[in-house]
């Protein structure tokens, strides 16, 4: 219990620097914020006004938290370009971000522990082999490129799949189930190149836990007790590899994250990460900085998660 | 009731092999208590690792026969060999807290190992567990049961481990080094209570020490091993106040005794015990040997039986011939 | 390093980078193809590969083995120039962190936390549009969002090898602490940072290839891996190998680095078995 109020309470001034990093940017873009949301047939008394109305007249310092009250209250400001509440904007793609990531997530964990147990148990194997050989080209392969690749071999070659969006408009008045599965057509692509990275780095560190595992003590006492290999991979090794792969899950989060963002955009998969590129594109800061600091708190959550569920789940950590 | 015949366990090292355990043979009788001493190198913990096939990949038993019970345990397939670890034979290891896994409470893994070889179902499973705990005198078992291993000291995981085996009521029990992590007053403990289910299971008990001291309290028959060879096998009687073989003499000879005025000579060894990579030619033992003799780095001693009972591997006390180098065969 | 051990996948990745690095080097040297230059027999539409164009050409009728060639020097460049950044970076805050200890180590490791927390490639792309794309922002850009890694190795290491009794009889010796550091402690960091170098350019490579196809790394026309491809998608149907040589040498190229990589990390560690 005392770990986890530990860890909340760290992750508070993270979240502060945050906001900090993401505020300075905004502070750093070039061109004054004030002609960015008017036509210049306004007045300068005008000009000077809006400015005083934004508080631009104020030191950095105050700006900054009066910036960050605003944002608590959920104002993040308007994006340049739709003039739109960027709070409304990237709260509305949240959830097609959310699909994305936590099944891509969710596939990877599923997928990553059999691979992990099964090459690491039959080690030098040709399975391990083949699996360690993939790893490293899911590694090197530019993830972008590989969504491009997807795109050109099942929808452009084989018309298999859709090559972007989230689901067919003609569609909107359809069944759940329809809906449903249109929408699982589309995000197939996305996900596999999503898969593919997050498997390699995972599997790898899975495979080498596991390794290490089946040397120790306890798994040989485990064996002398006439416990069947099955039983020792599956449930006494699994578990104790289990826990170093959810840390590593917070680790790789930033990554993981970004990752999604590109492809999203390459896709145009209507999430936070879509909107986040073209805002770089469009230099809409606003909605850029909004982009950021969602993405970091998510991230931030996701660890504090997965710390969570570590000291939960180790009992070394939980009963003491 | 276990008769181990010219044992031969070798281990592949890079592209070299080295024979940690080389022709060995003994007998642990029925309702015994067997102790196999010797020091690091010597292929004692090999050896309970050959009996119940549970060496690492890069070993193999090349030659030799393990009977229990009138089955040779080199013919099972695995999943027969499955059977008899723990509900035959069973072993606990030196390091009792590394022996149980750290995420599972020992309830979890009592039961586990307990609906494995018996027909209950879980709750028989759990009481069964906490009648065991209490034989081995582990306070409070009903709360305990639910906590984790690291929540105990290592002589109760000690204790664990011991009603861990003896949930599956083996005939016999390997016990490799298993008060070496242990504080000596914790090891009296221990002992005292592997004495107290031997008689009250009826189990054989394979004691392997590196401490002659644990293995003089109380075992029936004492095999020496050095460097993968038996040098001497005797009841204990008979090797403390009448060790033969040279290396047994100095290892009685090391013990401390307290008592000041006894000063008994030290019988001191040359040099340390060498890699099982280096075995010395001849007699593995020469080099160290204050009674070495010119034959002694050619010829491979073998044992016989001598006056005082014992058996022992030396020229010294050879009577026959033995063969040059490799292949020396141990009568029985 | 036993020689003679190393593995088929070392010799191949081993050779495969030195390949790509004399290509690289003599190439530009030697020869006066340009790879602006177009074809004019293919202006217009992109070409198939062939004898004149082995890997083809691209809709500027400019031919693709060359410029990749070209590319090659690019990406090379971009990778070693980061990975130094990211090692000077990275050596100097992990260092300090690690030596000093007390509340200068709790702090910087704090800072490097909220460092790890953002999105690098986000954080690259804003700065990016913040400055101008030129091969020298996306260098230090690259560099300087990538060293967290090794002062978190470096600090690591630093922190098991101060305490231990060679340090102190160093100490006891009369030897400056600046003079322990550099040549008793920081050795020891070596291998990682080497594994770390290796990996890192990889990601360096990955990395200014995303932010080329981007438009926000190398500006065209100079050729790099990463804006070969960035056209290359509204080709797709009709010219794909426009789309698949840059992608398949920029994965032979990182994959190489890795197997270097993992293979420098389990051959200079002595306890690990693979």
């Amino acid at each position: 219990m005392k770990y986890i109020v530990k860890r909340v309470l760290l992750a508070i001034p993270l979240i502060i620097v945050m906001t900090f990093i993401a505020f300075l940017i905004m502070k750093l873009a070039p061109g004054d914020p004030a002609n960015m949301y008017m036509d210049p047939s306004v007045s300068a008394q005008d000009v000077i006004q809006l400015k005083k109305n934004l508080g631009f007249d104020k030191p950095v310092g105050i700006q900054y938290v009066i910036w960050l009250k605003n944002i608590l209250k959920g104002n993040m400001g308007y994006s340049y370009i739709t003039s739109k509440s960027v709070f409304a904007s990237i709260t509305e793609r949240l959830p097609a971000t959310l699909l994305l990531s936590v099944s891509s997530m969710l596939l990877i964990i599923i997928s990553t522990f059999p691979l992990g147990i099964i090459a690491g148990a039959k080690k030098g194997s040709f399975f391990d082999n083949a699996v360690t050989v993939l790893s490293f080209l899911g590694l090197s392969i530019p993830t972008f490129w590989l969504g491009l690749m997807f795109i050109l071999f099942f929808s452009l070659k084989l018309d298999l799949l859709p090559t972007a969006g989230f689901m067919n408009p003609s569609l909107t008045n359809a069944s759940f189930l329809i809906k449903a599965f249109d929408i699982g057509k589309h995000m197939l692509l996305p996900l596999l190149t999503i898969l593919i990275g997050g498997l390699a780095v995972l599997t790898r560190y899975h495979r080498s836990g596991i390794i290490n595992i089946l040397e120790m003590d306890y798994i040989k006492a485990a064996r002398a007790r006439g416990l069947s290999e099955t039983r020792i991979l599956f449930k006494h090794a699994f578990k104790n590899a289990a826990l170093p792969i959810i840390t590593i899950l917070g680790l790789s989060l930033p990554g993981l994250i970004g990752g999604s963002f590109i492809i999203e955009y390459i896709f145009s998969w209507p999430g936070m990460g879509q909107l986040g590129v073209s805002a770089i594109f469009a230099r809409d800061y606003p909605i850029l900085m909004g982009t950021i600091l969602f993405s970091s708190a998510l991230i931030i959550m996701g660890n504090l998660l997965a710390d969570i569920a570590y000291a939960w789940i180790d009992p070394r950590i939980k009963k003491s | 009731m276990l008769k181990v015949k010219n044992l031969k366990t070798v281990f592949k090292v890079g592209d070299k092999s080295t024979v940690a355990v080389d022709g060995i043979s003994f007998d642990v009788p029925k309702k015994s208590i067997v102790g196999i001493v010797g020091e690091s190198g010597s292929g004692k913990s090999v050896t309970a690792l050959s009996i119940l096939d549970l060496l690492p990949n890069n070993g193999k038993v090349e030659n030799g026969q393990i009977i229990y019970q009138d089955q040779n345990l080199q013919n099972l397939t695995k999943k027969e060999m499955q059977k008899i670890r723990g509900s035959e034979i069973g072993l606990i290891f030196q390091n009792p807290l590394a022996s149980l896994n750290p995420v599972f409470s020992i309830g979890n893994q009592m039961i586990e190992t307990i609906l494995l070889h018996q027909d209950v179902n879980k709750k028989e499973a759990k009481a069964l567990a906490i009648e065991l705990l209490k034989k081995v005198n582990i306070p409070d078992p009903e709360h305990r049961i639910n906590d984790y291993p690291h929540q105990f000291s290592l002589g109760m995981c000690q204790r664990i481990m011991i009603a861990l085996t003896l949930s599956m009521k083996p005939t016999l029990l390997i016990a490799d080094e298993p008060t070496a992590s242990l504080d000596v007053t914790i090891q009296a403990q221990i002992l005292d209570l592997l004495m107290k289910i031997k008689d009250e299971f009826d189990m054989s008990i394979l004691i392997i020490s590196h401490d002659l001291g644990v293995i003089a309290q109380f075992c029936d028959y004492i095999v020496v091993m050095y460097l993968g060879k038996i040098v001497e096998k005797g009841v204990p009687k008979e090797i403390f106040s009448n060790p033969q073989h040279p290396y047994t003499k100095a290892l009685i000879s090391a013990i401390p005794k307290p008592d000041p005025s006894a000063k008994t000579p030290v019988s001191l060894l040359r040099g340390d015990v060498p890699s099982t990579m280096n075995v010395p030619k001849g007699c593995h033992f020469h080099p160290r040997c204050p009674n070495v003799m010119p034959e002694c780095s050619a010829l491979i001693p073998t044992l016989e039986k001598v006056k005082n009972g014992s058996e022992v591997a030396c020229l010294l006390y050879q009577i026959y011939p033995s063969e040059v180098v490799s292949n020396a065969k141990a009568d029985d | 390093m036993k020689l003679a051990k190393m593995s088929w996948s070392f010799k191949l990745s081993a050779g495969f980078l030195a390949l790509i690095i004399i290509l690289a080097i003599i190439i530009p040297m030697f020869s006066n193809l340009d790879p602006n230059g177009f074809d004019p027999n293919c202006i217009g539409e992109p070409a198939a590969p062939s004898i004149r164009h082995i890997f083809g050409t691209d809709d500027l009728g400019r031919d693709i083995l060359l410029r990749l060639i070209y590319g090659a020097r690019v990406s090379l460049t971009v990778g070693l120039v980061s990975v130094g950044i990211m090692i000077f970076v990275g050596i100097f805050v992990g260092t300090i962190a690690g030596y000093l200890g007390g509340w200068v180590d709790e702090l910087i490791m704090r800072f490097v936390d909220v460092f790890m927390a953002i999105p690098t490639i986000f954080l690259i792309l804003t700065i990016q549009i913040l400055l101008k794309p030129s091969i020298y922002n996306v260098m230090f850009v690259i560099g300087l969002t990538s060293w967290t890694g090794v002062s978190r190795l470096v600090r690591a290491e630093i922190l098991s090898i101060k305490e231990r009794p060679f340090i102190t009889a160093a100490y006891a010796r009369g030897i400056s602490h600046l003079r322990v550091l550099i040549k008793h402690i920081l050795p020891h960091a070596l291998n990682p940072i080497i594994v770390a170098s290796m990996l890192g350019m990889g990601t360096a490579i990955l990395t200014e290839s995303v932010l080329s196809y981007l438009g926000l790394g190398i500006q065209p026309p100079h050729a790099s891996w990463g804006n070969m491809l960035e056209n290359s998608l509204s080709f797709m149907i009709d010219a794909p190998w426009m789309a698949i040589a840059p992608g398949v040498l920029i994965s032979l190229t990182v994959l190489s680095l890795n197997f270097l990589g993992d293979f420098l990390r389990s051959g200079l560690n002595p306890r690990e078995s693979k």
